[in-house]
């Protein structure tokens, strides 16, 4: 399935390898979101399984809507360090924000306008850290995204409990706020579905945007992007920016999914995790994301009742990747079939 | 603060602030020869406690023995982690050097949970962690002593090996331009190598210092590296003094903070680097580095 998936939606890496090939192919064609009848057989195969999901396999419910969490914050991510080339070691951060404004204001305002809220709250910080993020480069951008993640950490809490119940956290009244058909993870899965296919959708299509193109241009050669007319500082915080929105978009259908909202959860481990999910499916590509974060939620849910193994485990398949395809398993994948092509 | 209460914080600042400045010095020391991050530091010198507690406590080996194996151990696996993965990854950018060594971290983290176990253990030192000096009414905890000298001792080590011998006259010559001194004869491999040995050696004797105060676990050292990395980057990533200079600043800083409001001392480092960052991009007495198209 993962392959197929591959094969049809266009990226901008994905392009560029098609280019090098000198396959004689129009841009336009490049540029289209779906290529083929084919690709519209293999998405309508894949929302189908994703629909049926909850009806046939109940039990999978759960990891599935994890997964899909996990990927929505992993794109984010990859827009901004695979695609912008900015590093951050504080997604935790966003990912926290998200949660906690939903778990505070979605039984105030329910729970579509909590999910708009965090939008405009984690774009509007993921742009204010945009900004000093400017002046900084590798190591001290990597220290002051992690400075930045532990501070939202430290502020929930430390803040008086009243707000957002300090140590132990909020607690999210499922049924409170879905009504019995949505409180059960059967029923949640469908939100998370619906939040979650819109957000993959916009995100593939801000790749083959002209903002997608220029955020690639930045990471590869930022000044020579900027003599093109790209206006690097703009684009900069906006990445930031898009890329909050994607992790605290996570974080808010996380709250519900868990039920409960927790400090400890949102550590520098959780940042460390949403990094290696990009690393180990592929930096720069969604699909690599959406590959990633399937993989590290698999391991972690086959894994949970032994934590350390899992890390044990993860850790080994960062280090395989670093060192042998520094473009993850979608990289790989993309070498496999032009390997198949050329022969 | 009554007089008495301002020494005894300046003390435990000093204190601190060595720990810092030892760790903050191995992340800079690597930092300026190999362009790396190294977030698998805390690991290191782990491993090295690890390797002393079990030399000591199971086998019997005398205190002063199963620390310099420690040292060994650790130094001997952070050579092996840049000769056998480092130098080897495919993606040779700092970002890719930065996650392998973050990939690093997480498998030894949890290697060294399944093999030792999470619990708090209870690491012996050279002094007992409760014994004080009382010196002119003050009393002062020889743990603290211990500590602050032990640091000033190994910064004192450091520089006369980064400035006074040939390997470490190469690896400021490597931190320069690794291509240049390739050219001119400097292995630069054995730089680098033996600068990761001595990165850790500096973190281990961090962690071996700090330990017997504050319990043995996989993750003791979490808490310091994040200061340490807050202190490197507050001092500037590419220079050694600053990287004491920030170390004993963030610790005499966060304890005199720390005793009004306790629970904010991890957020203070991270206040204090971007502080620092608004007004030097490049920390105190870093460097600007020149980006050329």
């Amino acid at each position: 399935m993962a392959s197929s998936l591959a094969n049809f939606f266009r990226e901008p890496y994905d392009v560029c390898i098609q280019n090098s090939m000198a396959m004689t192919q129009h841009t336009e064609r490049d540029l289209r979101l779906i290529a083929s009848p084919k690709g519209w057989a293999v998405l309508g195969l894949i929302l189908a399984l994703l629909l049926l999901l909850p009806q046939f396999l109940p039990a999978y419910a759960y990891p599935v809507a994890l997964f899909m969490v996990y990927s929505l914050v992993a794109i984010g991510l990859n827009i901004l360090v695979g695609f912008t080339g900015q590093i951050s070691l504080g997604h935790a951060g966003f990912f926290a924000l998200g949660a906690y404004t939903a778990a505070k204001f979605a039984p105030i305002i329910s729970f579509p306008a909590a999910l708009v809220l965090t939008v405009l709250v984690c774009a509007a910080v993921g742009f204010l850290v945009g900004i000093p993020a400017l002046k900084l480069h590798g190591p001290y951008l990597a220290i002051a995204t992690i400075g930045f993640g532990l501070a939202v950490q430290q502020f929930f809490a430390n803040s008086p409990t009243e707000w957002f119940g300090g140590h132990s956290g909020l607690i999210v009244e499922k049924r409170a706020l879905f009504g019995e058909l949505f409180a059960r993870d059967r029923g949640y899965y469908y939100i998370v579905l619906l939040v979650t296919l819109l957000l993959v959708l916009m995100a593939f299509n801000l790749a083959r945007s002209h903002v997608g193109r220029a955020f690639i241009a930045i990471r590869d050669a930022e000044l020579a992007a900027q003599i093109s007319g790209v206006n690097v500082e703009r684009l900069k915080t906006l990445a930031f920016a898009i890329s909050a929105v994607y992790a605290g978009v996570g974080g808010a259908l996380f709250a519900p999914l868990l039920g409960i909202v927790s400090p400890e959860s949102f550590g520098l481990l959780l940042s460390v995790q949403f990094l290696s999910m990009i690393v180990i499916g592929g930096i720069g590509t969604i699909v690599g994301g959406i590959l990633g974060a399937g993989l590290v939620t698999a391991l972690q849910d086959q894994l949970s009742q032994a934590a350390n193994w899992s890390g044990l485990l993860y850790g080994l398949v960062v280090i395989l990747v670093m060192l042998f395809e520094a473009q993850g398993l979608y990289g790989r994948w993309l070498k496999i079939r032009r390997n198949w092509k050329t022969s | 603060m009554s007089l008495e209460q301002a020494i005894r914080l300046l003390i435990i600042g000093i204190e601190v602030g060595s720990i810092y400045a030892l760790v903050a010095l191995s992340i800079v020391l690597l930092y300026r020869t190999s362009k790396v991050l190294n977030f698998a530091q805390g690991e290191f010198s782990l491993l090295g406690c690890f390797m002393a507690f079990t030399l000591t406590s199971s086998l019997g080996f005398p205190l002063w023995l199963s620390f310099l194996l420690g040292l060994l151990a650790s130094a001997l696996v952070a050579a092996g982690f840049y000769a056998f993965l480092m130098r080897r990854a495919k993606a040779q950018d700092p970002m890719g050097l930065l996650i392998l060594t973050l990939g690093f971290g997480l498998f030894a983290n949890s290697a060294m949970s399944l093999l030792f176990g999470v619990d708090n253990k209870q690491m012996p030192g050279f002094v007992d962690v409760i014994d004080t000096w009382t010196v002119a009414g003050f009393t002062i905890a020889k743990n603290s002593v211990l500590i602050a000298v032990m640091g000033f001792i190994m910064m004192l080590a450091l520089y006369v090996f980064v400035q006074k011998t040939k390997i470490g006259l190469a690896m400021r010559a490597v931190s320069q331009n690794p291509e240049v001194a390739k050219a001119l004869g400097i292995p630069v491999n054995t730089v680098l190598i033996s600068s990761w040995a001595a990165a850790a050696i500096l973190g281990s004797v961090a962690a071996l210092l700090l330990t017997p105060a504050i319990t043995l676990n996989p993750n003791a050292m979490l808490d310091p590296l994040n200061k340490a990395f807050a202190a490197a980057v507050i001092g500037g990533m590419t220079s050694l003094p600053g990287a004491v200079l920030g170390g004993y600043l963030l610790g005499i800083i966060e304890s005199y903070v720390g005793n009004f409001v306790p629970q904010f001392k991890l957020a203070l480092a991270f206040v204090m680097v971007i502080l620092v960052l608004v007004v030097r991009p490049h920390g105190l007495l870093g460097e600007k580095e020149t980006r050329r198209v």
